[in-house]
């Protein structure tokens, strides 16, 4: 049966692991607040799924209240090249955390193009020390469904991915658009 | 005939409303905001809500949740912009009404090809309440809502900003048919 005649994914312009493009295994509904991030020199994993050819202009998170810790929030993006875990870092930007709860946007070296399939959001912190995110915890029971992690502040240009030992899901994602 | 892919990876049919409530949206899928009555955030802030069009669609109309409201009868207008930021229609003035409905307000039959649009609303005051939902601030504008501060109804072309502070998603959309009124 085909199913793509009938069917046009249009291209999203902020794309979010919350939004309809991230991990359709998330089985809770959720409001995202302010938290602290997880731990020190941690990157964090979180697959998405790419429907439509798009191009990766500028990586975002969202500061939580606190923001003192000043800490380096790295995004990056993944391709999976074996294992359908999270390999090849294609793409990478990051900052000192700026303004409390706000979006903050970094923008790649270069674009980063994407054509459909599977890919992965990262998100690491050098600090979890006066260092807070909006985002949430779900539960341990079923946590390896939507994320992995690494021991690591910034996202390595080859991922070692390991076991998730925590919940959290952090509004984060990536804008196809250039402004606003 | 459209099929649409939610959240789940499955398939559906496209429903009779493109709007900010359905998975269909472009916004969070897996946020649940509480929703509830509220006033209008600022009189002329434009409001710009992304929706997912996945089929060729005709629009007949556009509409969005209304709060019974005791103040003074305000004017809102509702469009739908491309993703450029280009007003492709809008209803024209609409007088709130002192009523808990839908405000509905017909458009001439305009044809979207599939892409990424942003309905917009504006009214000119605050005392015209809605139904909406109100998540924290900044949770709309990781969303992908945008806002402007306007100068009264919607302009041709939008000067849309990152809003950190808007906490207001406007329950609103276009009817692909005939029958609400």
């Amino acid at each position: 049966m085909t199913l793509k005649k009938f069917y046009t994914e249009p291209k999203l312009d902020m794309v979010s692991i919350l939004g309809p493009w991230g991990p359709a295994a998330i089985p809770v509904q959720i409001v995202p607040s302010s938290s602290g991030f997880e731990a020190a020199n941690r990157t964090v994993y979180f697959p998405i799924s790419v429907p439509v050819a798009c191009t990766v202009r500028r990586f975002w998170w969202v500061n939580g209240a606190t923001v003192s810790g000043g800490a380096n929030i790295t995004m990056a993006i993944y391709r999976t090249t074996s294992g359908n875990e999270p390999n090849l870092r294609i793409g990478t930007a990051t900052a000192v955390q700026g303004a409390a709860n706000s979006l903050q946007f970094v923008t790649p070296a270069n674009p980063v193009g994407l054509t459909p399939g599977i890919y992965w959001i990262a998100i690491g912190s050098d600090s979890n020390t006066n260092t807070t995110l909006f985002g949430s915890g779900t539960s341990t029971t079923y946590d390896a469904s939507f994320r992995f992690q690494e021991a690591t502040a910034t996202p390595p240009s080859n991922a070692t991915p390991t076991e998730s030992g925590t919940t959290s899901i952090y509004l984060c994602g990536f804008s196809t658009q250039s402004s606003p | 005939m459209s099929l649409v892919k939610d959240k789940s990876g499955l398939y559906h049919y496209a429903h009779h409303s493109v709007d900010t409530l359905w998975v269909a949206g472009s916004m969070l899928a897996g946020v649940t905001p509480t929703t509830g009555a509220g006033t209008f955030p600022a009189a002329n802030l434009i409001i710009y809500c992304p929706v997912r069009v996945t089929k060729a669609t005709r629009v007949k109309k556009l509409w969005i949740a209304a709060q019974n409201t005791a103040g003074a009868p305000d004017t809102l207008v509702l469009g739908v912009y491309g993703r450029g930021g280009t007003k492709l229609f809008d209803s024209g003035n609409i007088t709130h009404p002192a009523t808990s409905d839908e405000i509905v307000a017909n458009v001439t039959n305009a044809i979207l090809p599939p892409s990424l649009y942003y309905l917009a609303v504006t009214q000119n005051a605050t005392a015209g309440t809605f139904q909406r939902f109100a998540p924290g601030a900044p949770i709309p504008a990781a969303m992908g809502l945008r806002t402007e501060a306007g100068a009264g109804g919607l302009p041709a072309t939008a000067t849309w900003v990152v809003d950190n502070t808007l906490n207001f998603v406007p329950i609103m959309g276009m009817l692909l048919g005939e029958t609400v009124t």
